[in-house]
């Protein structure tokens, strides 16, 4: 059975690439949020296997979201989407409960790698 | 990848980008309260950051590097609620016009536009505040003025990241 990801991240350009990678690797795309307001929303009504969250969005920024979703439910599986530069971000998420990070720009493979290896970690508890 | 796809992509994200852009740049002409100031700042810094990271996907080095550049540029001035003063409002108008020029580029040829390095030296300055906002001239003025900057990327950093390393392997 086919795993699903919430995508959430402001451009319409990187959601398109995460969409078009995950669907080629595989996952069902469960919902796209533009913001972190809209990302906690979504992952609410979706439950999805696994959310992939910007780092820099407007309204709520990606670790904002993170953290009232690990509130929410500490089980969650997320996996942070980040650009170089920061790296001091990525840390405070990583301590949030996030899984794991990407670095933009994306690549395929590592993309698939990462998610892969974060929904393998979830399962095995 | 459907290289035109995203091509077209990154063309009408990035125009809706300056555009909005623009309208941030006005707002802090036109003698804006603290709010509307740091609305605008953050616009600008996720505007700049949102086309770094497009371009960088398709490899338009100079363009994410000119962005880049703008990014780190307007990080001291996030959430300090500071007026940026007429020769930094300038500049930034200055690399607005580049990167609309760049992403003409793109759209016209379909290839990386040439590196601005004029404007990347000019982003080398930090910004300046409008002369009311500006704290007593002293030695210790920058380091107040950019702490954001400072702890970012100078304070601990190395050690840091060697622990968020640490965290994710250690699963």
């Amino acid at each position: 059975m086919s795993r699903s990801v919430l995508i959430s991240d402001d451009a319409a350009f990187m959601r398109e690439m995460l969409r078009d990678i995950l669907t080629e690797g595989g996952f069902d795309i469960a919902a796209e949020a533009i913001d972190g307001n809209e990302a906690i929303e979504l992952f609410q009504e979706h439950s999805p296997d696994l959310v992939m969250l910007d780092i820099v969005m407007p309204r709520k920024s990606g670790l904002e979201a993170l953290r009232e979703i690990m509130a929410m439910s500490p089980s969650a599986c997320v996996v942070m989407c980040s650009a170089l530069g920061q790296e001091t971000l990525v840390m405070d998420a990583l301590e949030a409960g996030a899984r794991d990070f990407i670095v933009k720009p994306f690549k395929p493979d590592k993309v698939l790698e990462v998610v892969g290896k974060a929904l393998e970690k979830s399962q095995g508890g | 990848m459907d290289l035109e796809k995203y091509r077209r992509l990154f063309v009408d994200e990035a125009n809706d980008h300056l555009v909005e852009m623009s309208r941030a740049l006005t707002a802090l002409e036109g003698g804006a309260s603290r709010q509307d100031i740091d609305e605008a700042i953050d616009t600008l810094f996720r505007m700049a950051h949102s086309i770094k990271g497009m371009a960088a996907s398709l490899d338009y080095g100079s363009v994410s590097s000119l962005a880049h550049r703008l990014e780190d540029w307007m990080e001291p001035l996030r959430g300090s609620g500071g007026q940026p003063d007429d020769a930094s409002l300038g500049l930034i108008s200055k690399v607005l016009h580049g990167l609309e020029q760049m992403v003409a580029t793109v759209d016209s040829t379909g290839e990386a536009p040439d590196p601005r390095a004029d404007l990347v030296e000019l982003l080398a300055e930090p910004p300046t505040l409008a002369p009311e906002q500006r704290a007593p001239e002293g030695p210790e003025k920058k380091a107040r003025t950019y702490p954001r900057l400072l702890s970012r990327d100078r304070c601990g950093y190395g050690q840091k990241w060697s622990t968020a390393f640490s965290l994710r392997w250690a699963n």
